[in-house]
């Protein structure tokens, strides 16, 4: 509590400047914003049947704070803060907010043929969204440690009502209420570690935090060491990565089938890029600490991931262990980043994350896209649902095994070139064994993503399912699909812009620590 | 030139994917017109190759990933021209051998063998370790899907099995890739995935020793795996037998050749000094594969499997001779003697030779051996055995089979002689116990083929058991009341059954059935010649099944039922294993043919291997001489 009276303290002190600026450099968030409130308001005021029609106004807006995004990341790039130091806009926060519209406006497109069937409230829910959206941008942006707090609980928050929102389905129900429980117990550990770092440092915005460690020569705290623990594990919650993964597959199982493909898109990345501000950003002097820390939890994520992914029947319950298992990979190059003096080499491991948090946030919404479709027709989400899907959706059951493919890290998908990049960094920087362990467990994850090719392929589907086979709306799941497929396609052929635009995305926070370190 | 080639079947692929129509003759059609202009292009640019000429030919480069030094460079020097060559001629025989034996989904079949194409020609192509990697597995899938959409009964085991099999080779390669990536770089200066700049920058400059070692470990169990190398090699009979025959023929004809080419272009001059030092290891792993692959071979009761264990041992020449011939060159030691500087060039060429050989080979076997399914039904060399005898009813087809036996086993004048030959001849420079043990295997390679040939083609000696027959008629004894009628449909037939009228048999239902218009199952089964399967209520094809029915030998009834409609070679058929026949006599006869495309590239690799195990004085010794 005195913390947070003191920050508030500090805050106030600080003179306001609420200048054009400082909007000017929020200009996305703002945007995002305002889509959100509109949505709101207009959800109350139209008749129900044209309430879908709000999709479209929340594509709009995200697709409008992407123009926003990608116009300061080209035209406005150096680093630059808004409201005393709260807020950083530059290419690391940019890069970001693209990866969490194009996961906004992804979900939007496979939200609503499934919210229709089983009567699950549109605008609502593209409302939350929207705001889970906001949440992420801003841990993204943020240059203190409050801030960081606040997006990631507004993210989070989003992201119990999302869960719990089929309010029918007891499985729901509980998936919620089981995330909640452990998201909070999360939060507060994450709330302590940061305490932690604030009583040794004495500050909460992680650029004064790295040089108060520096001038005062406190790498070796064990109360810093322990507040960088307790964050890390507070924002392993968010990723999932094991030991804390437990609220993952039950979540996932219960959450309507969309929330699943966006909180296994858009938190995690929001986790990760909360992570990357903090270790590097604020301890970067605490590389060699942490990175063998996230390498440990990244051979348990991995590891854990796939093996129990073999053993699911359900093909939402795989996915949700196999994002686990990617969370894993992620966190692969996120330990790679050891506290050379090579800028290039910690650029290649920040990159690594930020072009992986892209490819995945395709491939996973593709393949969950895929699965809303399934489920829309065929009623079930196993395995079996998927037999014959070659036949009766040749298209559908093509783009899901260019996902699977992907996700397998095949080239010349996507997914291999994101494997490539963050093994590449492992390697770069002394991490080889870690990359074995990668790519071994790369190919074990080709058991459970074949079977579904296979599935598809080489199983006829049953007659009476055939019989049973229900119309659907698949407009817009095909527009994401095939939105998805053709980024896969691009990012494996041509990766040359995105990889240029994730190292552009990566350098602020290597420019940051060298002033704020003088390496 | 080489983009054309690569990408071509592309293209057929697209037509062929969203053509409207459903005739499959219209696919087929389109798929032999994509692969023999790819075979037209591949031969035009082997003519074209200029065999004196060191380096790589018909280069293209072009920048494509900036930020991690990958680019689009492909080139073809002497091994890869003639790898792309015989990749070229397999796939016109693929399509051919496929154009009666694929029946369900064919638009879907001919779409994944163009893809497999592309990857193939790839491969063999690529100069940058990215574009290699990409192609590499590019290979991997539609082969899995091919073995598992049109494969036999355990399909889905074996495309499985294949498949990760594979793939774990192939990651473990992708972060050997990775690690040589940044060892490479202070040799360049400046990050490159490019094979032929990396090659070269470590010349001079040899790659840390421990590297070489770990490296040459990772990329070689890629490789070995895809050779496949005892004790490697479980997938690969796996997957021979389930695999469709055009999936066989690609198999063996140039996936298999993957793993050989990966250790010349890779191990062998990147890593000299641990190919020097490994090559015992290498060189015992060979010799292994050579004799338990003949062994096993010799036991096989199916003809598929028989000739795939036959490919593990040929694939042991392969290395035996690549790495007699390092074990010449290179190596820790430091001190450069005459012995060590054998540039045992013979077995260069001899395993290259051998390469060459085994796809035309064992691909006119795998051929073969889809043909007499076609008809039976089976693999099963006892079955064959009891029920047929092929000689007699497919002349034609004896003959040319017993070419590729005999050049399998060696026969001089046929190409499989001469690779092998060369290999034993650079063994014995290397140790003369090493050839004594290879050449008594080729004894085993007599057996099991002449064997082979003998039961399939001539029958049971001794020729009608009327025990054997009797019990398995009697399983039919409730037919017998259809034996007059049966007997009048023989007696119209006239005097073609003459020799065989002693055996007067009660002929199974079936059959007679067979003569009819067919209600019988396993009639509809051999139905996989369409432009004859109308033929079978004529008169013409009730002549026919009379005359073939060589009475009391077969013992089993769905056998004689396929049996009844035997005919010789079809026209694919015909096409397909007739040229590659001519082919490998040519080449046998002719060894120059090949082996002047493998001199230069051979005496090329020995200077690049001395030259990086860092032995300035092996140069001058070598150049010399």
């Amino acid at each position: 509590m005195s913390l947070l009276t003191h920050t508030l303290l500090q805050i106030s002190t600080v003179k306001p400047s609420f200048t054009g600026d400082d909007l000017y450099r929020v200009l996305p968030e703002l945007i995002v914003l305002v889509m959100a409130v509109l949505v709101v308001i207009l959800d109350l005021f139209l008749p129900f049947r044209s309430r879908p029609a709000l999709g479209y106004l929340a594509i709009l807006g995200y697709a409008g704070a992407l123009v926003a995004a990608g116009f300061l990341f080209y035209y406005d790039n150096p680093t630059k803060t808004s409201f005393g130091g709260m807020f950083v806009r530059d290419n690391f926060s940019s890069f970001f907010e693209i990866v969490f519209l194009v996961s906004g406006i992804l979900v939007v497109l496979v939200t609503p043929s499934y919210s229709l069937k089983r009567g699950i409230p549109l605008g609502e829910t593209y409302a939350i969204q929207a705001f889970s959206v906001l949440g992420m941008m801003i841990v993204a942006a943020s240059g203190d440690l409050m801030v960081i707090f606040v997006g990631i609980e507004l993210t989070s928050i989003c992201s119990y009502l999302l869960t719990g929102f089929a309010r029918s389905d007891p499985g729901s129900a509980e998936g919620s209420l089981k995330y909640f429980l452990l998201g909070i117990f999360a939060t507060a550990i994450l709330v302590y570690g940061m305490a932690w770092t604030f009583g040794i440092t004495g500050s909460t915005n992680l650029v004064a935090i790295s040089q108060s460690i520096t001038r005062n020569n406190l790498s070796g705290d064990a109360g810093l060491t322990l507040g960088m623990l307790l964050m890390v594990v507070g924002f392993g919650f968010k990723i999932a990565a094991v030991p804390f993964h437990l609220w993952t597959p039950d979540a996932y199982e219960g959450a309507p089938t969309p929330v699943a493909a966006f909180m296994s898109v858009g938190p995690k990345a929001a986790g990760f890029a909360a992570l990357l501000r903090v270790l590097i950003q604020g301890l970067p002097t605490l590389a060699v600490q942490w990175s063998v820390i996230i390498a440990v939890l990244a051979v348990l994520t991995m590891t854990l991931g796939n093996v129990v992914a073999i053993a699911q029947n359900s093909v939402k319950r795989m996915l949700a262990y196999s994002s686990i298992a990617h969370t894993g990979y992620i966190m692969v190059g996120l330990a790679a980043y050891l506290n050379t003096s090579s800028p290039d080499k910690q650029n290649d491991a920040i990159s690594s994350v930020l072009i992986y948090s892209l490819i995945y946030v395709f491939m996973n919404m593709g393949a969950f896209g895929v699965l809303i479709y399934v489920q829309n027709r065929q009623g079930g989400a196993e395995v079996n649902s998927f037999d014959g899907l070659a036949q009766w959706a040749p298209g559908i059951a093509l783009a899901m095994a260019w996902f699977m493919l992907s996700l397998t890290g095949i080239p010349p998908t996507g997914g291999f070139l994101g494997k490539f990049y963050v093994f590449r960094a492992a390697i770069d920087n002394g991490y080889t064994w870690l990359a074995i362990v990668g790519v071994i467990n790369s190919a074990v994850s080709a058991f459970f993503y074949l079977r579904v090719i296979y599935s598809m392929y080489f199983n006829p589907i049953a007659d009476e399912d055939k019989a049973r086979l229900q119309p659907t709306k698949a407009g817009f799941i095909a527009a994401g699909v095939v939105i998805a497929s053709i980024a896969l396609l691009l990012l494996g052929i041509v990766p040359g812009p995105a990889l240029d635009l994730a190292r552009d995305g990566a350098d602020p926070l290597i420019q940051g620590v060298r002033t704020a370190t003088g390496r | 030139m080489l983009s054309v080639m690569t990408y071509i079947p592309l293209i057929g692929a697209v037509i062929i994917a969203v053509l409207p129509t459903k005739n499959p003759n219209a696919f087929r059609w389109i798929a032999l017109l994509t692969t023999l202009i790819n075979f037209g292009l591949s031969l035009y640019t082997t003519l074209g190759f200029n065999r004196g000429q060191p380096g790589y030919q018909f280069e293209e480069k072009a920048n494509w990933i900036g930020s991690i030094g990958a680019g689009y460079h492909m080139g073809v020097d002497g091994v890869s021209v003639l790898m792309v060559q015989l990749n070229a001629l397999l796939f016109v025989t693929a399509v051919l051998a496929s154009w009666f034996s694929i029946q369900k989904r064919v638009r879907e079949y001919f779409v994944a063998l163009l893809i497999l194409n592309i990857g193939l020609v790839g491969v063999f192509c690529a100069l940058d370790f990215f574009l290699f990697y990409i192609f590499w597995e590019l290979v991997l899938i539609p082969m899995a899907i091919l073995i598992g959409v049109w494969g036999g009964a355990n399909r889905i085991y074996a495309a499985y099995k294949f498949f990760i099999y594979t793939l774990v080779g192939s990651l473990l390669m992708l972060v050997a890739i990775i690690a040589l990536y940044f060892q490479a770089q202070p040799l360049v200066g400046y990050f490159t995935l490019d094979i032929v700049e990396i090659t070269n920058a470590t010349a001079g400059h040899p790659l840390n020793y421990t590297f070489q070692i770990l490296a040459f470990l990772a990329f070689g169990s890629a490789f070995a795996i895809k050779v496949p190398l005892w004790p490697f090699h479980t997938w690969l009979p796996d997957a021979h037998t389930e695999a469709p025959t055009a999936g066989s023929v690609i198999l063996a004809g140039t996936m298999l050749k993957m793993g050989c080419y990966g250790f010349i272009r890779f191990n062998l001059p990147l890593f000299p000094d641990a190919s020097k030092d490994l090559a015992p290891l290498m060189i015992a792993l060979a010799i292994i594969a050579i004799i338990y692959g003949a062994m096993v071979a010799l036991v096989q009761p199916d003809m598929k499997k028989l000739v795939a264990y036959s490919s593990v041992s040929h694939m042991g020449f392969v290395i035996l001779g690549l790495f007699a011939f390092a074990y010449g060159l290179g190596g820790s030691s430091g001190t450069t003697t005459n012995a060590l500087l054998l540039h045992n060039s013979q077995a260069f060429e001899g395993a290259v030779f051998v390469m060459f050989a085994h796809g035309l080979l064992t691909g006119g076997l795998f051929l073969g051996v889809g043909v007499i399914y076609e008809r039976t039904h089976t693999r099963d060399i006892k079955t064959i055995q009891n029920t047929t005898r092929v000689a007699s009813r497919m002349p034609v087809y004896a003959t040319i089979f017993l070419l590729y036996a005999m050049g399998s086993i060696g026969l001089p004048g046929i190409a499989g002689f001469v690779g092998e030959f060369l290999v034993m001849q650079g063994a014995f420079r290397v140790n003369g116990w090493l050839s004594f043990a290879t050449s008594f295997v080729i004894i085993f390679a007599a057996v099991y083929l002449l064997w082979m040939y003998q039961r399939v083609f001539f029958g049971k000696i001794g020729d009608y058991d009327p025990a054997v027959a009797l019990s398995h008629g009697a399983g039919h004894s409730e037919h017998t009341p259809d034996t007059a009628a049966t007997n009048q449909s023989g007696m119209a037939v006239g005097a073609d059954n003459s020799a065989h009228g002693e055996h007067g048999l009660p002929m199974p239902a079936s059959e007679k059935y067979g003569s009819g218009a067919g209600p019988d199952t396993n009639r509809v089964g051999t139905d996989t010649l369409p432009e004859k399967g109308s033929t079978h209520a004529t008169p013409a094809a009730g002549h026919d099944t009379g005359h073939n029915t060589t009475r009391g030998h077969h013992t089993d009834p769905d056998i004689l039922a396929n049996g009844a409609k035997f005919p010789d070679l079809n026209l694919p058929e015909g096409l397909a294993l007739i040229p590659m026949g001519i082919l490998s006599v040519l080449v046998g006869v002719v060894p120059a043919l090949v082996l002047d495309f493998l001199t230069t590239s051979g005496s090329n690799l020995a200077v690049t291997m001395v030259e990086h195990s860092d032995k300035v004085a092996a140069i001058v010794q070598l150049v010399g001489k």
